[in-house]
């Protein structure tokens, strides 16, 4: 029904508003569209990176002063639910993409903001961070591999269990230990391009949901990589990680999930008033139960959105403090000495939140389409699969509520 | 001495407030953030009309002198504005700052990144 009152929603900028609306223009006109061909094909979405980096999206998280389009993390959250909404693969690789921009920002010398940002930036770059280890698994704060200094460069021998965008991205961002005696979360961050030699994508992506998102071991096999690639000092990766790529990957992961939910739920709803039964004559949407249903999945997702955007503001005024003991130089002391702030609990609060909420959204969403819901290819059951994957993600719903449990019960973390 | 709630209000906000200047000046975290950050700050005490001027300059704080600001003397000027039980818990270290901005016990008339600064401040003095 239309909303006379108007009450809907926040107010957003003008900035914030006309990207949420490049990125509905984008989702309606190429993402859905391509959705099913992805899901039925496994296919990675380079049409879709195409559009993408056509529309600007893609250096939206990099200051206007570096050429890009100054957003924060509330305006990422607007962008990718609306993304998810059309593709959630693809969506996907926009957040672990994102996930790369906030902390090279905060780390990039001039000459890297040139060599690196500004194509971005323009639009020319899209990118991928190869995070988890075979070893450490989802426990991505402990990297087993380790740079080795020879000469003017970086060699890189490094295993990654699963990167999305693996083999297509045009840049990889890797976090390894600083050098041999480097402990697990003392870490670099590289920027290897994709043309260097020695990097090896294995297998296919062949998944249960999220089939278009490219996701699937990668091996930096004795990537040679200049020193300049490096972002910050040796060691400090890991906390410029949890300061700035934390929270634009949790919440950029909720966020999907949210995306996701609204779009399971606004099949849902369509299915049920289309759907009119020859016994009574009445649609689907006058039974009580599906009633109950549809309010059951409004809740959840509202009770996620509104805990995404107050989690995105916080990391939108945490970044503003980060930006200020960066600049002082004592960022990587302050997170090493504040390993489990409230802050990073809200976070890993927020994916779990989100993801079981996209399972239970989905579920009922199903439950509601019935047998038509069920058959392949309906944009149902393509959620309920993809809606599975969230709890799974690295780090997954089981390491998180860990973590969480950690905080609020006094006991060590275990990175510290 | 144990700070608590209970025991900041033995002491007068001066006394607080000259213990935060001996605090500053030992952080050595606290003089990278007040780099290039010369300020003066007034502690405003809107219930008993106490004011004290805070100096930073060079990163120490080099003053804590009781008294006001000259009328249209505002040339990096932040000022705290709360009643003097807030002002003593903010500058003993009970109350972080931006909690209490937020809680709406404590106003600052500054540019923003002066809010973030004194933020940063307690959590490098006090770990808040």
């Amino acid at each position: 029904m239309p909303n006379a009152l108007n009450l809907d929603g926040i107010a957003l900028t003008r900035e914030q508003g006309r990207w949420r609306r490049v990125a509905e223009k984008l989702a309606a006109e190429v993402l859905r569209p391509n959705a099913p061909e992805l899901d039925r094909s496994g296919a990675f979405p380079e049409a879709n990176i195409a559009a993408l980096k056509a529309s600007g999206l893609l250096g939206l998280l990099i200051p206007k002063e570096m050429g890009g389009g100054g957003g924060d993390v509330v305006t990422a959250m607007l962008v990718t639910e609306a993304l998810a909404k059309g593709c959630i693969s693809t969506a996907m690789i926009y957040t672990m993409h994102q996930s790369t921009l906030p902390l090279m920002c905060a780390l990039a010398t001039e000459p890297q903001v040139a060599r690196f940002l500004a194509p971005i930036a323009r639009g020319e770059l899209f990118g991928a961070f190869a995070m988890s280890e075979p070893g450490s698994g989802n426990r991505i704060w402990h990297m087993d591999s380790h740079a080795v200094a020879d000469g003017d460069d970086f060699v890189i021998d490094s295993f990654k269990s699963f990167c999305t965008s693996a083999g297509h991205a045009d840049f990889y961002l890797v976090p390894t230990r600083g050098h041999a005696e480097a402990g697990a979360a003392d870490l670099s961050l590289f920027w290897i391009d994709a043309d260097v030699p020695g990097i090896e994508p294995k297998g296919e992506w062949d998944g249960m949901g999220l089939r278009g998102n490219g996701s699937r071991p990668l091996h930096f096999n004795k990537c040679r990589v200049p020193a300049g690639n490096r972002f910050g000092d040796a060691t400090a990766g890991f906390s410029f990680m949890m300061a700035y790529s934390l929270p634009i990957y949790l919440v950029g992961l909720a966020t999907c999930y949210l995306g996701l939910a609204q779009e399971a739920f606004d099949a849902a709803v369509g299915h049920v008033k289309r759907r009119v039964h020859s016994d009574t004559g009445r649609s689907l949407a006058t039974v009580e139960t599906v009633q109950r249903y549809a309010a059951e999945m409004k809740c959840r997702i509202d009770q996620a959105r509104a805990t995404i955007l107050r989690v995105a503001q916080m990391s939108d005024n945490a970044t503003v403090l980060f930006d200020e003991f960066n600049r002082a130089g004592l960022l990587d002391e302050i997170i090493r000495d504040n390993p489990d702030d409230p802050y990073f609990v809200e976070l890993a609060e927020l994916k779990i939140l989100a993801s079981e909420m996209a399972v239970q959204v989905s579920h009922t969403a199903l439950q509601i389409c019935g047998g038509q819901g069920y058959k392949r290819g309906h944009p149902v059951e393509r959620c309920y699969r993809d809606a599975r994957a969230g709890s799974l993600m690295g780090p997954s719903d089981d390491t998180l509520k860990v973590i969480m449990g950690n905080q609020l019960l006094g006991t060590p973390q275990p990175w510290a | 001495m144990t700070i608590t709630a209970q025991t900041i209000v033995e002491h007068s906000l001066l006394y607080w407030l000259e213990d935060f200047q001996q605090r500053f000046n030992a952080n050595p975290r606290a003089a990278k953030l007040t780099a290039g950050w010369d300020r003066r700050l007034l502690v405003d005490a809107t219930d008993s009309g106490a004011r004290y001027v805070l100096t930073v300059a060079d990163a120490v704080l080099v003053e804590v002198r009781e008294g006001g600001v000259a009328a249209g003397d505002t040339d990096g000027l932040v000022t705290m504005s709360a009643d003097e039980t807030t002002l003593i818990a903010i500058f003993s270290g009970v109350t972080n700052p931006s909690t209490a901005l937020i809680d709406g016990q404590l106003e600052v008339y500054s540019d923003s990144r002066d809010k973030v600064k004194l933020e940063a401040l307690a959590l490098v003095i006090w770990g808040l």
